[in-house]
């Protein structure tokens, strides 16, 4: 098994080094800078853009936006999932909302919004369109994986509703609500920073892309693409690392209160 | 407790199915009623309705005073909750009734010391064999405040050997808290070491065939007792 993942890891940074040399090659061939600039240059534009100053601002303005619209996602997703998952009327009632987020193109969604809010909500009501389907159907799918013999179980044992939703439903969604998250989380990122892109909010990733797209520096997108690729990618690793958290905590303190000879 | 003629029909394939219809039976209090008839032939039905989790479309259960209240179920799978150690499987269905978190889990201690369990506490469920699986339930079955127990093959998919230690530690549990038990089963042997009271059930709709007695205490009850022997071949069909 051990040997398998360093297999796979080894597998995954040729690849990642075969994408760089295509890139590089590409850049080569065309020799246009404008186009597209090689892979040297492109670094030193994304350390360059790390180190000035106005790059944390940027980066908090678009973290926060990414945050914000993934937190009302779990909040509404997650309840109205839970409630759909029980109620087949809420299911039936939501399902036109349901399809109207799947269904209507991100663009589409980011200018009507522009056209109704202010560009900093703008971000925050098509991050909540396109990424509120994938909590919300994993939440109400969830709740029918619920096992009916352990329902029956609670039912006789007469656990009250607060001991059902923490000792029996919640645990049972834990799967489901790691998945819907993730996957909310992930189109967060990329609708957010469409939606900066098209709207230009004076701080941003996506507002700094945009900006470097009209000055024609394309390393500089290229740059802050690189920035965005990095925030999804640490944003899915502080979410498992998040994940892990109780479980530790519960462990350290079941491992303090054994050492301890203390009834848990 | 009295069965009185209790009706429960189910449809399927636009065709009426009847399981149980009019059925009734007495069941002496702080006595083991064993339930023995053919798989299939309702036994499962009838525990449901009197625990509740299913509505009989006829007749009704009269419970006497001391078997009011709830109601404990071994069903035919542990049914702990996995995500739970062993110790807070049993504590928690002890949560409407002892308040104190200390006593809880002294409580709970207890009923797993009885099916000697208490070293396996902090055990994962899944760390557990099937036969200590059963077991937990054993103890959170009995460490619930019921008056009332009802037993559905709850030793089924066990081997023998850990069938004869289930019994035994249910035995010793009920041996000190004397409950009512309802007790179904199509294996002769679990019926005639466990109950006072074998009843044989036809197939469905299901009706009672004969009933027997068994006045052996049964802590002194063995395979090789010839009484026994002689009721084993007797009951069987």
């Amino acid at each position: 098994m051990k040997g398998s993942t360093s297999t796979t890891k080894i597998i995954v940074v040729l690849s990642t080094l075969l994408l760089l040399l295509v890139w590089q090659l590409g850049a080569v061939l065309l020799d246009a800078e404008i186009i597209l600039p090689r892979v040297g240059p492109t670094l030193a534009k994304f350390v360059q853009l790390v180190k000035q100053p106005p790059f944390s601002l940027n980066l908090l303005a678009t973290v926060g936006r990414a945050l914000k619209s993934f937190l009302i996602i779990f909040v509404v997703g997650g309840v109205l999932g839970v409630l759909a998952g029980y109620s087949e009327k809420l299911r039936a009632f939501l399902v036109p909302f349901l399809l109207l987020c799947k269904a209507t193109p991100v663009m589409a969604v980011i200018l009507l919004a522009f056209i109704w809010f202010s560009s900093g909500a703008v971000p925050l009501f098509s991050a909540f369109l396109m990424g509120f389907p994938a909590m919300y159907i994993q939440m109400a799918e969830g709740v029918g994986l619920i096992s009916q013999p352990l329902q029956e179980m609670t039912q006789i044992y007469r656990f009250s509703k607060r001991e059902r939703l923490f000792h029996l439903v919640i645990p049972s969604l834990a799967p489901s609500i790691i998945t819907g998250a993730k996957a909310s989380l992930a189109m967060v990122w990329k609708v957010v920073i469409a939606a900066e892109v098209l709207t230009v909010p004076r701080y941003g990733v996506g507002s700094r892309m945009q900006l470097a797209q009209v000055h024609l520096e394309t390393a500089e997108v290229l740059g802050w693409t690189l920035i965005a690729i990095l925030l999804t990618a640490l944003g899915d690793l502080l979410f498992l690392a998040i994940l892990k958290l109780p479980k530790k905590i519960g462990q350290a303190y079941r491992r303090r209160r054994y050492e301890a000879q203390l009834p848990l | 407790m009295k069965l009185n003629s209790l009706s429960k029909h189910y449809i399927a394939d636009n065709k009426e199915l009847s399981v149980l219809k009019e059925f009734s039976l007495e069941v002496e209090k702080g006595t083991i009623v064993a339930l023995l008839g053919p798989s299939g032939c309702g036994k499962t039905t009838l525990l449901r309705l009197i625990a509740g989790l299913e509505k009989a479309d006829g007749g009704e259960v009269t419970l006497e005073k001391e078997e009011e209240g709830p109601v404990s179920f071994l069903f035919q799978e542990p049914r702990l909750l996995p995500w739970h150690n062993v110790l807070t499987n049993v504590e928690l269905v002890l949560r409407p009734f002892i308040k104190d978190r200390k006593e809880r889990i002294k409580e709970a201690s207890k009923f797993l010391e009885m099916v000697n369990l208490l070293q396996y506490s902090r055990f994962k469920v899944d760390q557990l064999s099937g036969g200590m699986r059963q077991r937990v339930a054993i103890a959170r079955a009995f460490a619930f405040p019921a008056n009332l127990m009802l037993l559905d093959e709850p030793f089924q998919s066990l081997d023998q050997e850990m069938r004869l230690s289930l019994i035994k530690a249910y035995l010793t549990l009920w041996e000190q808290y004397r409950r009512t038990t309802l007790f179904v089963t199509h294996n002769i042997t679990e019926a005639l070491l466990m109950a006072d009271t074998i009843v044989r059930l036809s197939k469905k709709p299901m009706g009672v065939l004969d009933t027997t007695k068994i006045d052996i205490p049964q802590r002194e009850r063995s395979l090789q007792d010839p009484h026994l022997l002689y009721l084993m071949g007797e009951l069987h069909p």
